[in-house]
């Protein structure tokens, strides 16, 4: 335990957050070629925080870094910014930037060809930037702030090829659907406020037991709904299948280290306030239960390997749910810390198979093994790992969790964790199976450059032998970390291997005689239990009816102003599409833009001054007139940011004024 | 008690004129019968403002007219006066909407100077703006006017909620809505920023850089009689207004804000002296101007710590005589056309106007014993005593510069030939700057006489106001 705070910590977020800075305000072809400069920020976050987490070692419930910061004073109260890194938080930077790091340099190959990359680039680093600071918080402010951060750089992100349909549309779903489980945030950071005054979570955690218990369940339903909604639970599950228009190793991204693991990582921070509510916590259990089995079943009927993969990440966080629904956040928070580092293996794998083999489609694939025998065994190891085979990191944090539950004698859970055991080896086999085994159905299938396989090797290094750190974590963090025993690995084991079995014959046929009694649960499937349609039913079409009823109504009363609402309605849709590409990327031009002027006026300061010009200063008054002229576009967009870039000037000078 | 309430009176008045003008098509009022009624009420208004008792605090302190509020509220119901009695002459079609719309800006413009609260504040802001837009954009089948309508509109609103932003942040800080006392230091950063936000949506509305780049665009494309107005009656509001929050909350205002001040009050100065020389609009140097004379504000704004009460009185009557000029320049050269270069011959044509407009420009310039020049003084002279001299320093080196392009106004007027009859400009010339002169049809000169009146006043308060202003300035400080 140290003594000294280690503020050196805080540059773990900070040099990400830099380059993002950095890169938002130069031109788009600077920014292109500056796109290294992301992954080399994010390899030395790696360095710090690999050095951080071993000067730490063996680790312990407490804190290596606390700070406070007034944002201000409401009323009496204070309204303070915290930032409480313990050990926890160190094995989660370690993870975020490792992960951060190999998907970085693997994009570099990915998106090398595309004319945006060093916009995606800039995207990534805030994304993990704000996932980095949201582990170090010590307050539910914060932590919202970064979840809000990433819910805008995940928009980004999935819908980044906007002038595609379904990247736009996908990008607006999980936009709104995480913003409608905000909402949950927002009840219970006003609960939580109202009942004790303050966010930090330390204190909130302290002074919950004395609540009125409605305000804490209150609290907890909240949170718990929010986490739903980051983390894809039933039925705001909705976002994540869609949410693949991205690129590949974006998805590797917000499926493995950041956005998804952020709602797992919440409720395991305020796992004792939702204690205090045991109905809660059931909830918790069975909605977790809930979606890993239907992620899982889901997954079979998927021939589109990243929608497999997207399921699976569905299924996998319902198991992480399980976990917290029994209490137990250290088995989350372990398998949450190897799900990131295998589910980022698979996609990043997914990704060179899909480049390789420029379809998505499982079908279409076959023998890649013989092709790319690099990628099959990095991919290989992380398939295995999700089947749950001993000795990957998998088996070890399912069995965990499997024996947290049997822990809490909740057999019927068990019954049914078991059953998503067998379909998750029953998937992945079917999967495996597919890609890299029979007939060679794709020409010309070769093996990555360097800059994918060396992330794909770290990382299956990391599947590989992380499963012997499993006693180390739990005392890392604070908990008590335990071997699995050899009941439940017999278990697990045979449920791993019926899956498989099942997984194989299914790839060989023998269930087709089935497939047509049973198409009604194919056609159910196909439709993701209609929970698309569902919604598109029960909420946005009654939604349209209302309003038509509304817009009929009023047509009758104040002619006009629903058709206002709806061109508004229309029109903020629009904006909403092309967020990206006026406000923010425009933003980012026009900053550029002036950037430009800038380089111009000095240009023509250095003329005229060299050329001895000086004397006559008529001239460079003109000269002046001139340029200024040239900042008057003309288009009220540039103008816009230009204040807006203004006013970012004027705050930063009066915060820098007030420090000094 | 209620007393103080009489105060109100004059904006009933204006609010009766609002009335008529709307509702005259009912009772049969042409458009030039409703807008000389408008031109009365704002006179009667004005008359109103000035034998109104001393300053009280109404609505529960969150308003109160101060004997500058005063003064500032008579000088631009005068103005609306004169620009109802030009439109009323000069302008074909309907305009009773014009004047509804002036009536009402001038109304939102005179509770403005008397704000004592940010809502308030906000309110009346609002409402001097609203009119404007549409102003700006009046003829709705002119492309230009609407486009120019609309980027004033779009840019204000996303100024104004940052500004509204900033009030909540303010208010979040020293937990009270009231200017004075609204001690934002014990609230951190928050309230330095919402400070910072609430000025710069006054910022955007007097054109300061750099939320000026509206203000060229928009002027340049409304009809010139429109701008006359917006430049002047809810631009003087705004000004005073940057004026009027720092001076309320002088005990209460952070160290840094100053700096703000007078970092933007440099760069306003400096772009908008340097922008307009190469400009050939009327319209848009006109812009610039004010883009420099709210840098000239803001020296004298620097100094209200130091110079008290001194620095407002004479930052008003800067304001007032600024805009006064630019009201007068702006009317004199509409029914002339857009371009500087349209100017030629026009002391041939017509030779009052052009030494109107000599006079006028002078007074921009800062040539005693016009107005301007004691605008100018007063303001340079309260910020002489503070420590920010090199602002003055600048803004005297940037009314050099500035004046350069006033004098072109002089030299097209009288030295440069007119355009053949025929001819007019070559096609090269109107390809170059795409600013036909459009929009000349908008004008009749049936009627002179009213508009013939509000020309010559303006000008010779231009001439008269100047000398006496020290007169104003002892009336002010004894109404203290």
């Amino acid at each position: 335990m140290s003594s000294t705070m280690s503020y050196y910590l805080l540059l773990i977020p900070l040099i990400p957050t830099l380059v993002f800075a950095a890169l938002l305000f130069l031109p788009r072809d600077l920014r292109n070629r500056l796109m290294y400069v992301s992954p080399i920020a994010m390899g030395t976050s790696a360095l710090i925080s690999i050095i951080a987490g071993l000067t730490e070692f063996p680790g312990g419930p407490y804190s290596i870094l606390r700070l406070d910061y007034r944002l201000a004073t409401l009323g009496e109260m204070p309204l303070n910014l915290t930032i409480d890194v313990g050990p926890l938080s160190l094995i989660m930077l370690v993870m975020v930037t490792v992960i951060g790091t190999c998907v970085q340099v693997y994009s570099l190959s990915y998106m090398k060809d595309d004319e945006r990359r060093g916009w995606y680039f800039t995207v990534m680093s805030l994304f993990t930037a704000a996932m980095l600071l949201l582990v170090m918080s010590g307050d539910l402010l914060l932590i919202f702030a970064m979840w809000e951060i990433m819910g805008l750089c995940s928009y980004m992100l999935i819908g980044f090829w906007y002038k595609e349909k379904a990247p736009r549309r996908a990008s607006q779903k999980a936009f709104l659907v995480t913003r409608a489980g905000d909402g949950g945030f927002f009840v219970a950071l006003a609960a939580i406020y109202a009942a004790c005054g303050t966010f930090n979570i330390n204190d909130i955690l302290a002074s919950a037991p004395g609540w009125a218990p409605w305000v804490a369940a209150v609290a907890a339903l909240g949170l718990l709904w929010a986490a739903m909604g980051k983390s894809a639970q039933l039925p705001l599950s909705v976002w994540l299948p869609d949410a693949m228009a991205g690129p590949t190793p974006g998805s590797a991204l917000i499926h493995a280290a950041t956005m998804v693991a952020a709602g797992v990582f919440m409720v395991a921070r305020m796992l004792p306030l939702f204690e205090l509510t045991p109905f809660v916590l059931t909830i918790t259990l069975w909605i977790g239960v809930a979606t890993a089995l239907f992620g899982a079943i889901l997954a079979c009927f998927q021939n589109d390997i990243k929608k497999v993969l997207a399921y699976s990440t569905i299924s996998q966080l319902g198991v992480m749910f399980v976990a917290l629904g029994v209490g137990s956040a250290l088995a989350a928070l372990f398998h949450l810390y190897t799900h990131a580092f295998f589910k980022a293996l698979l996609f990043l794998g997914a990704g060179s198979i899909i480049h390789a083999t420029h379809t998505q489609d499982t079908r279409k694939m076959g023998g890649l093994a013989q092709k790319m025998p690099l990628t099959t065994v990095c991919f290989t190891i992380g398939a295995f790992a999700l089947a749950g085979v001993a000795p990957l990191t998998g088996f070890f944090s399912k069995d965990e969790v499997f024996a947290v539950i049997k822990y809490a004698s909740n057999y019927p859970a068990l019954v049914l964790a078991c059953a998503m055991g067998v379909t998750t080896s029953l998937y992945v086999t079917k999967m495996w199976l597919r890609v890299f085994f029979g007939k060679a159905k794709t020409p010309h299938v070769h093996e990555g450059g360097i800059l994918e396989l060396a992330p794909l090797g770290v990382l299956a290094a990391a599947t590989l032998f992380g499963g012997i750190s499993t006693r180390a974590f739990g005392d890392y963090i604070g908990d008590i970390g335990v071997w699995p025993s050899w009941y439940m690995a017999t278990i697990s084991t045979c449920v791993t291997l019926a899956g498989a079995t099942l997984g194989y014959l299914a790839v060989r046929g023998k269930f087709d005689r089935f497939k047509e009694p049973l198409r009604f649960v194919g056609a159910i499937m196909d439709n993701k239990l209609y929970l698309d349609a569902f919604y598109d039913n029960v909420i946005i079409k009654p939604y349209f009816i209302v309003s038509d009823l509304l817009w009929k109504f009023d047509e009758v009363v104040v002619d006009g102003i629903v058709n206002g609402v709806v061109a508004l309605y229309r029109r903020l849709t629009r904006l909403t599409w092309r967020f990206d590409e006026v406000v923010v990327d425009g933003a980012v031009n026009g900053t550029a833009a002036a950037y430009l002027e800038v380089t111009e006026a000095s240009r023509i300061i250095d003329e005229s001054i060299i050329d001895g010009a000086v004397n006559s200063s008529a001239t460079l008054s003109q000269r002046f007139g001139t340029l200024l002229r040239k900042a008057q576009t003309g288009k009220l967009q540039t103008y816009q940011r230009l204040a807006i870039g203004g006013l970012v000037l004027v705050l930063v000078l009066v915060v820098v004024l007030k420090g000094m | 008690m209620l007393s103080g309430y009489w105060t109100l009176i004059p904006y009933a008045i204006l609010f009766f004129g609002v009335l008529i003008a709307l509702f005259a098509d009912w009772a049969g009022l042409s458009s030039r019968l409703a807008a000389l009624f408008g031109a009365a009420c704002a006179l009667v208004a004005g008359l109103g403002f000035t034998l109104s008792e001393a300053s009280q605090l109404l609505f529960g302190g969150r308003f109160m007219l101060s004997v500058s509020g005063r003064l500032v509220s008579v000088g631009l119901c005068i103005i609306t006066a004169l620009w109802l009695m030009w439109i009323a002459d000069r302008v074909k079609g309907r305009t009773r909407e014009a004047t509804a719309l002036a009536l009402l800006s001038v109304m939102g413009a005179c509770m403005l100077v008397g704000a004592r609260e940010f809502i308030t504040l906000l309110v009346a802001l609002e409402l001097t703006a609203m009119p404007s837009y549409v102003l700006l954009g009046y003829w709705a089948h002119r492309r230009r006017s609407l486009e120019s309508a609309m980027k004033y509109f779009l840019f204000s609103v996303l100024t104004t909620l940052v500004m509204t932003y900033g009030v909540s942040l303010v208010y979040a800080a020293s937990g009270t809505t009231m200017i004075v006392g609204a001690d934002v230091s014990g609230g951190g950063l928050i309230g330095l920023i919402g400070l910072v936000m609430l000025m710069v949506g006054i910022f955007a509305k007097v054109s300061a850089v750099p939320f000026h780049f509206w203000a060229p665009d928009a002027y340049a494309g409304a009809s010139a009689w429109g701008v006359a107005f917006v430049a002047t009656v809810p631009k003087a509001a705004a000004m005073v207004t940057l004026l009027r929050l720092p001076a309320l909350m002088a005990d209460t205002l952070p160290e840094s804000l100053i700096t703000v001040f007078v970092i933007i009050g440099i760069m306003s100065m400096v772009v908008g002296s340097f922008a307009a020389l190469t400009q050939d609009t009327i319209r848009r140097i006109m812009a610039y101007s004010g883009v420099v004379n709210v840098g000239f504000l803001l020296t004298g704004i620097a100094a209200l710590q130091t110079a008290g009460s001194f620095a407002i009185f004479a930052g008003v009557l800067f304001i007032l005589f600024y805009v006064l000029a630019v009201f007068g320049v702006l009317l004199v050269t509409a029914t002339e056309g857009d371009r500087v270069s349209d100017l030629a011959g026009l002391s041939e044509r017509r030779p009052v106007a052009a030494w109107i407009l000599v006079l006028l420009s002078l007074s921009l310039i800062g040539v005693p014993p016009l107005a301007g020049f004691f605008g100018k003084l007063y303001i340079f002279t309260s910020a002489l005593t503070s420590s920010y001299v090199y602002m003055v320093v600048i803004a005297v080196l940037c009314s050099v510069v500035s004046a350069f392009y006033y004098l072109r106004f002089m030299k097209a007027a009288f030295f440069d030939a007119v355009p053949s009859k025929d001819g007019a400009r070559t096609g090269e010339e109107i390809a170059g700057n795409g600013a036909v002169s459009e929009g000349l049809d908008e004008y009749d000169t049936k009627h002179r006489l009213f508009a013939r009146t509000a020309l010559v006043v303006a000008t010779t308060l231009i001439v008269v106001l100047g000398p006496l202003s020290g007169y104003l300035i002892d009336w002010m400080m004894a109404g203290i």
